[in-house]
């Protein structure tokens, strides 16, 4: 039928052709728009779509980094869910750790880019950096180290010994009592990143006539004019906020290793991120790692869907 | 009028009274730790090796020198000079062995050995030998002693002196004799150079040679010889062996001449009629002398041509390559060390010298040196050259304060030797007291801690100066003396810079803490701030460096070359530079053998840092390329050797840490060595234990390149202070706890899997049972190992985490158990204030009837790096086998060991794994022989696979019963089977036997009694 219609060249109609036929004459109608989104689409396939498929592929697989990996099967999801403790111990971490994290460091983020917005510009740059500069700074988290070290002489366990709170210096990161707790805190200290940044962004973006609008149409008190002008204008930056605070809580692992150790005492705080790197690094099972991966993958993509859904009630 | 002149004199009155019982308790408190030198009870060296609590007493109690001057009865000078020849004069010897013994060499027999016709005696570098002789006159002698250094290790020669069975003064244990080093240059005269034509770093060697030591204080703060009060009567004097063998002819003893002043030099000159020469000009660069018969010589091998672009005025120079062109700098800075010159000048009469160089390390200051001229000082004032501080180059005369300059009287065809000393100089006095008063405070401050702990009660009268008296009056002198060094120095530079503010502010907290005893307490966390600080100040102002371009003797008046280039010039040298950096190719820097891209090409990565690959390079270059015929690449990389095997573009040699390396191997990814040539008598350099951890069923993986252990580092001061013995069991060392506690002091433990493995291994245990399927920490020793463990910590509260070097410093933990290289290392920069008060020996044990050294068991575990042949080695397996093998030969690994001790200083020593090359290592007797002890009993542990998991588990189990109190045995038994299953999981993966372990049946493998 396709053939048909190129013989006769009539004008095309979009019923006379097959779907395939429409996109191609599509894309080369717009060739220029598809050159210009080139480059970010291959790399964005080599860096990220590529992986990801490689790394569902090798969950199938009992690749070990070296010698060739032999296909088998679900073996490595079996496994991974009927016979591996530590990883239902990190996938409760994992939860617990980005269900205060998450929106934690969303509404805090929120909060403080609100505050912030309604200082005088001059001000609100000095405070914008001053909040910011904790995720920026890369490694500054470390300084929780020496407040939280489990030597007599870091400042915490100095003080606490000073007082005569306590007589024997406390393991902090070294406690399984202490470590999740600690953790967290760390994490919402660090987490006013990006998302902060694009809050701060969006208010700004917010056209001022739309407030007197407003007024006009009955708004009574801060809050509504937040709940029904504001945040509605804003829901983009609301979404990339969203989506980077959950990315962010459930690849939480880097932060944990520098301040408790690899894993922390008594899996404590071993997230998915942790036991990914535990039989992607240590044990190189890569195989199994890439299970661990997919899962976690799959968990993100959920709870970003979830977060969609929410943010969708926005002003409603 | 009459009132006001008695209040004076009241007030006079009272001044005098105050000071003198200021003074006094000044005095007292100097007088205060060593006061039982009256006494002096130093016994004759014994064993060498003993550590008894006398023995560490009586070396920490011997008086200084000013003190043993002070309590001679009688100040007279001899006016004879004897000569005693020790061949003649030797009567026994102590502590040698039948490897190491004195040998007597009759001239003939010297002259054919060591080339002088005179009598000799060989002393080794273990034990002590006593001399006898006659004195005729009663009187003050300096002694000058005849030595022959030979050739051997890379360090000086170091004895202890005793005169009549005791050490004289504390500064006769230290007498250090300078070998003779000499650079090996191409052709005799120039340095040898890479592919590009940078000059390469020539290595040293010594240069056996008969040189005279003139006994005097090693660390510079006594300036003139040091001269010891004889009656007329028969006498001993006895060699104790520090460091090095050496060979001595003669003593010869006579009354110290100060040199003639400059100004009675001068009458001479004119008395004598010198003129001065006309129109010479020598110039001597003072990297090489360019005259392959008069090479520089110099005291150490550290001390090197160095490359200086900071000018272009330096010369040689070259806007793209490296350039050696100065010499010094901060290798040349230790009091004593010295570099020598030979000229022979082709005219008679009064040359003056000048010389160029840079000073820009001590601000505001100035560094000294001594110039002897054929061994002699040519007059008083050369004792201690000044060189002032300036930030860029300068070009002087050696002159006098008021800038007129010496002149130095040569012979034409004459050949003169000029050696140019380190000194303290004039600052040797002021530094002397405020070392005196460095080790007051750090005595005070641990009286006080051991009252207070670490973290007192601020709130709390203490009563320091009822219970502590001496220790506050230290802290009173010390602050008085501090501030007269203060005023002093700011006298003699001109100005408060940064280094009399930092006296300034420890003298505001010494007065504080003195005037008010509240204070004392509130501020100890600050006093041991400062000890620290004024230990760092003193090292820093001790250190004299000195960097010289070249010298001239010339025409005395003579107009002098600029110093430094004017700005254009130099922004003309800086282009030039930054252009051509475009086309130098750094990677090949240091190569000087063309490396050919063939299939014989071996391909190393090392994680080991710039200097120690160059240092591998060069003896790559100058031993293996020449030898072998065997390209070698040597590529610095930061990790992913895993990966690039992987990739197949990994490397043929690796180094890895043992786990890695097995780890790799039962992956294919490391080959194993058994079928190489020669691999049985390459594997008979290391010690089993080092061997082992590179061993997996029969086959091995990899040669150990360093091997590391736990040695005990103590601090004998503090101990000897407190009557305590060092502890040889850990018995003892419980016994010692409860006392050490009281006085609020503590013990570094290694915790965790380190201190469980080291109890393991202690009580006869094993980690793995079954050839490696099982993990053995159900059994029954293993359990009893990990109790005592928890134990310690438990019932002791040793603390977990701590900065050990740090708190072995301020005498908190003065018992450490801990990794030997690395804490060594780090304790000689760190801190030279506790130089001498520590040292390291072999660790506590456990009584066991089977050990038949000594009754205890005291082995160390292990720390292992290989090197590896990597899967890439596969084409050239032959080759990269010859490179291993090479490479951890005895002589390769001591001659980079050594270079890199030469290079990058005293803090670098390697822990080589090869048992020849350790000997060569730069450690003293002492330490060698405390080292062997441990080396000796050493055990590797297996690296299974599946290994990786004990740690985690053994910590968590350790963890659990620290923070929670949770029994030992029961927290141990929980992890046991985890471990066993993934110990399980791992061989099944990898094809190996193993035993079905599960949850189930886990109990059938604990032991039962």
């Amino acid at each position: 039928m396709s053939a048909n219609t190129a013989v006769k060249k009539k004008a095309t109609n979009r019923s006379e052709m097959s779907k395939a036929a429409w996109t191609w004459k599509e894309i080369k109608r717009n060739k220029t728009a598809y050159v210009m989104i080139a480059p970010f689409v291959i790399l964005f396939f080599i860096f990220t779509i590529l992986p990801v498929g490689v790394s569902i592929v090798l969950s199938f697989t009992d690749f070990n980094m070296l010698q060739t990996p032999d296909f088998v099967f679900m073996d490595n999801y079996i496994t991974l869910f009927l016979d591996d403790d530590i990883f239902i111990t990190s996938v409760k971490n994992t939860f617990i750790f980005a269900a205060i994290v998450g929106p934690g460091s969303y509404l805090l983020s929120f909060i403080c880019a609100w505050f912030i917005n309604e200082l005088s510009p001059k001000i609100r740059a000095i405070v914008t950096l001053i909040f910011y500069s904790p995720s920026i700074s890369g490694g500054a988290y470390l300084m929780w180290n020496i407040v939280f070290s489990s030597d007599s002489y870091g400042y915490a366990n100095a003080l606490l010994i000073d007082f005569g709170f306590i007589n024997m210096p406390i393991q902090w990161f070294q406690d399984a009592d202490y470590v999740m707790p600690l953790c967290i805190v760390v994490a919402l200290w660090t987490s006013l990143g990006t998302a902060f940044l694009s809050f701060i962004a969006g208010f700004q973006g917010v056209d001022h006539s739309l407030y007197e609008a407003g007024a006009v149409d009955g708004i009574k008190n801060r809050w509504q004019e937040l709940w029904y002008v504001t945040l509605p204008t804003m829901k983009p930056q609301l979404m990339f906020g969203a989506v980077m605070a959950i990315t962010q809580a459930f690849g939480f692992g880097a932060i944990v290793t520098s301040l408790a150790g690899f894993p922390s005492v008594d899996y404590a705080a071993h997230t998915i991120m942790h036991h990914l790197e535990d039989y992607g690094t240590t044990r190189w099972e890569v195989g199994y790692a890439s299970a661990i991966a997919t899962v976690l993958f799959l968990i993100m993509y959920g709870s970003n869907a979830l977060v969609k859904k929410l943010l969708s009630k926005v002003g409603n | 009028m009459k009132k006001s002149m008695f209040k004076r004199l009241l007030c006079g009155f009272l001044t005098v009274l105050m000071l003198s019982g200021v003074s006094a308790t000044g005095t007292m408190a100097a007088a205060g730790p060593e006061n039982n030198s009256a006494g002096l009870t130093t016994s004759a060296p014994e064993e060498t090796t003993k550590n008894s609590l006398e023995e560490i007493k009586a070396i920490l109690d011997t008086p200084g020198y000013d003190e043993y001057v002070a309590s001679l009865d009688s100040t007279k000078k001899a006016t004879e000079t004897f000569t005693v020849n020790l061949a003649d004069a030797f009567v026994s010897s102590k502590g040698t062995d039948e490897e190491r013994k004195v040998e007597k060499l009759s001239a003939s027999q010297t002259k054919e050995k060591y080339g002088k016709d005179v009598a000799s005696i060989y002393l080794p570098e273990v034990g002590s030998a006593t001399f006898q002789f006659e004195v005729k006159e009663d009187g003050l002698y300096m002694l000058e002693i005849e030595y022959y250094s030979v050739l051997a290790k890379a360090t000086s020669i170091e004895r202890m002196l005793y005169i009549d069975g005791k050490i004289p003064f504390s500064e006769a244990r230290y007498l250090t004799m300078y070998k003779t080093w000499v650079d090996n240059l191409e052709e005799g005269s120039s340095f040898k150079q890479d592919l590009t034509g940078n000059d390469i770093r020539p290595t040293k060697s010594q240069l056996p040679s008969w040189n005279t030591y003139t006994f005097s204080d090693s660390t510079g703060f006594v300036v003139d010889p040091l001269q010891i009060y004889l009656t007329a009567g028969t006498h001993t004097l006895s060699f104790e062996a520090v460091r090095e063998p050496v060979v001595i002819s003669t003593v010869t003893f006579k009354p110290y001449v100060a040199p003639p002043t400059y100004a009675e030099l001068l009458a001479e000159y004119e008395k004598n009629g010198y003129q001065p020469v006309e129109d010479v000009k020598i110039r001597i660069e003072a990297e090489n002398s360019g005259n392959s018969e008069y090479p520089i010589l110099t005291s150490d091998q550290t001390i090197y041509p160095l490359n200086d672009r900071t000018s272009p005025k330096t010369y040689p120079q070259d806007a793209s390559k490296t350039k050696l062109n100065t010499i010094g700098s901060d290798k040349w800075k230790t009091n004593g060390q010295w570099i020598k010159y030979t000229i022979t000048p082709e005219k008679t009469g009064l040359y003056e010298i000048s010389m160029r160089f840079k000073q820009s390390s001590l601000e505001g200051m100035y560094v000294s040196r001594r110039i002897y001229i054929n061994g002699e000082i040519p007059f008083r004032e050369a004792s201690y050259l000044e060189f002032l501080y300036k930030d860029e180059w300068q070009n002087k005369r050696l002159a006098s304060e008021d800038g007129t300059a010496y002149q130095f009287y040569f012979e034409a065809g004459k050949t003169y030797e000029i050696k140019f000393e380190v000194v303290l100089g004039s600052m040797s006095e002021i530094l002397d007291r405020v070392d005196n008063v460095l080790s007051l405070m750090n005595q005070s401050y641990l009286k006080i801690l051991m009252i207070t702990g670490s973290s007192p009660d601020q709130y709390r009268d203490y009563n320091f100066s009822r219970l502590i008296p001496e220790a506050i009056n230290n802290l009173v002198f010390s602050a008085k003396e501090l501030k007269a060094v203060s005023k002093e120095l700011k006298a003699i530079t001109g100005q408060t810079g940064s280094h009399v503010a930092t006296l300034n502010k420890i003298i505001v907290l010494l007065e504080r803490m003195t005037s008010d005893e509240s204070q004392v307490a509130k501020n100890l966390e600050n006093l041991k701030t400062y000890i620290g600080t004024l230990g760092t100040w003193l090292l820093d102002s001790r250190s004299q460096p000195l960097e010289v371009d070249y010298f001239v003797l010339q025409t005395p008046g003579t107009k002098l070359a600029k110093a430094n280039s004017n700005f254009f010039q130099s922004l003309w040298f800086e282009i030039k530079a930054f252009i051509l950096s475009f086309f130098v190719d750094y990677s090949t820097l240091g190569a000087t053998v063309e490396i050919k891209d063939d299939d014989k090409k071996v391909e190393v990565w090392t994680t080991i840092g710039r200097e120690k690959s160059k240092i591998m390079r060069q003896l790559v270059d100058s031993d293996f390329m020449q030898n072998n015929e065997i390209s070698v690449e040597i590529k610095l990389v930061s990790g992913g050797v895993l990966q690039s095997t992987l990739a197949g573009i990994g490397p043929d040699i690796a180094f890895l840490a043992s786990a890695d390396c097995v780890n790799y191997a039962i992956r294919d990814a490391v080959l194993p060595l058994n079928e190489m040539e020669g691999f049985d008598e390459v594997m008979t350099r290391f010690p089993k234990a080092a061997t082992d951890t590179l061993t997996l069923y029969g086959e091995t993986y990899g040669l150990p390149n360093t091997m590391t252990f736990l040695m005990m580092f103590y601090r004998m001061d503090i101990l000897a202070d407190l009557g305590l013995e060092v502890p040889r069991t850990w018995d003892d060392l419980k016994r010692i706890i409860p006392i050490l506690q009281t006085n609020h002091m503590t013990i570094g433990f290694p915790s965790k899997t380190a201190g469980t493995k080291l109890f393991l291994y202690q009580m006869g245990g094993e980690m793995y049972a079954d050839d490696g399927k099982r993990i053995n920490l159900s059994s029954n020793v293993a359990l009893s190992a990990f109790t005592e463990l928890t134990d310690l910590f438990q019932s002791y509260r040793f603390p977990l985490t701590y900065d050990a070097a740090n708190r072995f410093r301020t005498g908190e933990m003065p018992i450490l158990i801990a990794d030997y290289i690395s804490l060594y290392n780090q304790l000689t920069v760190f801190a030279p204030e506790i130089a001498g008060l520590w040292e390291f020996i072999s660790l506590p044990g456990f009584e066991d009837e089977n050990d038949t050294v000594d009754g205890i068991n005291n082995c160390s575990v292990v720390t292992v790096e290989g090197v590896c042949l990597m899967k890439g080695a596969e084409d050239n397996p032959e080759e990269s086998w010859k490179f291993l093998e090479w490479f951890t030969r005895g002589d390769v690994q001591s001659s980079y060991s050594n270079e890199l001790v030469a290079v990058v200083g005293q803090s670098s020593k390697n822990a080589t794994a090869n048992i020849e090359a350790l000997k060569d290592l730069p450690w003293s007797s002492r330490e060698y022989n405390n080292l062997m002890e441990q080396f000796n009993e050493t055990v590797g542990i297996t690296e299974y696979p599946g290994g990786y998991i004990i740690t985690r588990y053994v910590d968590f189990a350790f963890m659990d019963v620290y923070n929670n109190g949770a029994n030992a045995t029961e927290a141990m038994l929980d992890y046991v089977t985890e471990i066993n299953k993934e110990i399980t999981r791992k061989r099944k993966e990898f094809g190996y036997d193993y035993l079905e372990i599960t949850y189930s049946n886990s109990s059938d493998y604990i032991e039962s009694e």
